[in-house]
């Protein structure tokens, strides 16, 4: 593998994003992210036992949860004004601060120290976006994509692989989706670039997707069982489609017509497969990739590059055509 | 063709009688709304000068049933005059109906009914924060949307109340030291990303003094010391303005020389914050009158599904 390098942002105006939609790292990423789709189908959050590669899982599970308690020593000031928390820059600091620490931690197991310095460099820095930004102090989907993004750098140097895709959906990605949403609730995170009620969710999208995925072959739970409370309330622990659904229901209050005209809809859809394909369009086109506030933050290095992806390499990445 | 004839009321009247009982008004009508409203205010000063009382609306965000909620507190147009603060669309479910039903009560009250510019009216804005998918979902196109927006390029950037409250929707500029200098601005186009009007419509008061970078991205942060200079130098008494979420509904910082008020209560369905309105005598108090979301009904059957294209 080639030197790592300090990644940084390459899509500096709206005349940079076919460069971005044909770029090696779209690419990528949009292939891990189907990878992990496929992987996570019919699959429950509380019964998926461990690979044997769990090593990093549990190493990744357990800096989540560092994390996670720091917000036990930076309460939310009293304040009256919008842009959220200001104790949430406080906590953000301290994840900066530590970010290279924790990444070290993660690598030095299985890397020598030599070459796992030069990684954090190239990796840290997807760890740091994946939660929020302080300075606005907003979270949202193209902060998911980062964390995403790390998880994919952990591949490509080796810690991850292919037998672990379904728990870093059920248990990796479960846990960090408590985690922002703890930092959403507790520092009010400006939901950034919220559509409001017009898009998906004010903050995640994954969750859906490959949620979705969980529930195709379900023989009981159909996309309208969305509208049966006692449904989402039993099977909300298992199933992050309608975990995130009735995470919705307890911070918005109206009914799901008027705060999330877009799930109604799916609700609609004939079933779970055809959900799960068009979220896959709707993450690569409107919600995510194909956005510029978005792609302008994306950071590229030697693992997500910016140069257009050879012939051959993830051509499989394009969601196919329902 | 500014103000409607006598012959008109009656179309006009039915149209907000239609919007207030929360009715579809066919495109027709809405283009011809449209049309309407915007020969009349393009008429109107960059500083629209309003007279007391006057109660006064910070953002809606397309929350009509709160708008709805809003009247029945403060009083219905003629009987109540209002001033409306900007940002009617985006974010809420319906966006096309309160800037319909603020925009009806424009042109038939236009001596009792007042309305400015917000950051969110806006093209580049209205696309990515929900009003063009909105429209594109309730009408088919976007035909309605290129409508309003046109209709927003001529929106006044700011009123002042008695030449004693200044109010635009966001907050002073680096590059505007008197109304004279607002008055001078030629603001029939997009909200520009930089320059007087994208501050007028983006800036935020803040607790440190002199000018700050916004964190928006668009617009200034400005502290005390502005403020009292700028309401000093222009013999004002106070700038009303909105543009942020406050928990009450309304903020008076800045030594009660500048206060913030929002109208869209529980925002964005879930901030739990309250609403307020300023009611502004005659003999020019201020009075705020905080309200609560409207009860809401349960799910609403009458929703249809449809089918985005994605999912086809």
């Amino acid at each position: 593998m080639s030197d790592f390098v300090m990644p940084q942002k390459l899509v500096k105006r709206p005349a940079d994003m076919r460069a971005f939609e044909v770029s090696q790292a779209a690419r990528r990423l949009i292939h891990f992210i189907q990878s992990l789709n496929l992987a996570a189908r019919c699959s429950t959050l509380s019964t998926e036992t461990h690979p044997r590669s769990a090593v990093t899982i549990e190493r990744l599970i357990a800096v989540l949860c560092v994390v996670e308690c720091w917000a036990v020593d930076f309460p939310p000031k009293k304040q009256l004004s919008r842009f959220g928390n200001a104790s949430f820059r406080d906590w953000h600091r301290r994840l900066t601060i530590s970010s290279h620490d924790l990444c070290y931690d993660m690598l030095f197991l299985s890397l020598f120290g030599r070459y796992s310095t030069a990684a954090v460099t190239e990796l840290a820095p997807y760890f740091l976006q994946g939660f929020g930004n302080a300075s606005r102090v907003d979270y949202g989907t193209g902060h998911e994509t980062m964390f995403v993004c790390f998880l994919l750098c952990l591949e490509a140097i080796g810690l991850l692989n292919k037998s672990d895709h379904r728990v870093i959906v059920t248990r990796v990605f479960s846990k960090y989706l408590s985690v922002v949403r703890m930092l959403q609730t507790k520092y009010w995170l400006e939901p950034a670039g919220s559509r409001g009620a017009w898009g998906l969710d004010d903050y995640c999208f994954l969750p859906f997707y490959w949620g979705s995925s969980q529930l195709v072959h379900h023989d009981a739970i159909t996309p309208a069982s969305i509208h049966d409370d006692r449904v989402v309330q039993e099977n909300a622990n298992e199933f992050l489609y309608l975990d995130s659904l009735l995470f919705i229901k307890t911070v918005k209050r109206g009914s799901i017509s008027e705060t999330s005209p877009l799930l109604f809809d799916i609700s609609g859809v004939m079933s779970w497969e055809k959900v799960n394909r068009g979220l896959l369009k709707m993450y690569q086109v409107v919600e995510c990739l194909g956005k510029f506030p978005i792609a302008q933050h994306f950071l590229f290095g030697t693992i997500l590059r910016m140069d257009p992806a050879s012939e051959g390499e993830h051509v499989s990445n394009r969601a196919p055509l329902a | 063709m500014g103000k409607l004839d006598v012959e008109e009321y009656g179309t006009y009247d039915s149209m907000v009688a239609t919007l207030l009982e929360h009715k579809f008004l066919p495109e027709k009508e809405v283009l011809q709304l449209c049309e309407r409203a915007r020969s009349l205010i393009s008429e109107e000063s960059n500083v629209h000068s309003v007279r007391a009382p006057v109660t006064v609306v910070g953002d809606i965000h397309g929350q009509f049933h709160d708008l709805l909620e809003m009247f029945k507190l403060g009083g219905y147009a003629p009987d109540t005059n209002y001033l409306f603060l900007g940002d009617y669309v985006d974010r809420g479910y319906y966006s096309v109906e309160t800037v319909t039903l603020v925009v009806a009560l424009k042109v038939r009250y236009p001596d009792r009914v007042t309305i400015i510019r917000g950051n969110h009216e806006s093209r580049q804005i209205t696309q990515v924060y929900g009003f063009y998918d909105e429209c594109m979902r309730k009408y088919g196109h976007a035909g309605i949307w290129k409508a309003f927006t046109d209709l927003f390029d001529y929106m006044p950037l700011t009123a002042v109340i008695e030449n004693q409250i200044f109010c635009p929707h966001g907050g002073l500029s680096p590059s505007i030291d008197s109304l004279e200098d607002v008055r001078k601005i030629d603001r029939f186009q997009e909200v520009p990303h930089e320059g007087p009007v994208c501050d007028l419509v983006w800036s935020d008061p803040d607790d440190r003094t002199g000018w700050g970078m916004s964190p928006r991205g668009a617009g200034y942060t400005f502290g005390q010391d502005i403020t009292e200079q700028f309401n000093h130098a222009n013999g004002l008494k106070m700038i009303a303005r909105a543009h942020q979420l406050v928990m009450e509904g309304y903020l008076p910082t800045h030594d009660n020389g500048l206060v913030t008020i929002f109208s869209a209560p529980n925002y964005c369905y879930r901030c739990g914050n309250q609403a307020a309105i300023m009611e502004v005598s005659e003999t020019m108090d201020t009075e705020f009158l905080q309200f609560d979301p409207a009860p809401r009904r349960g799910e609403e059957q009458s929703a249809a599904k449809r089918c985005p294209d994605y999912f086809l």
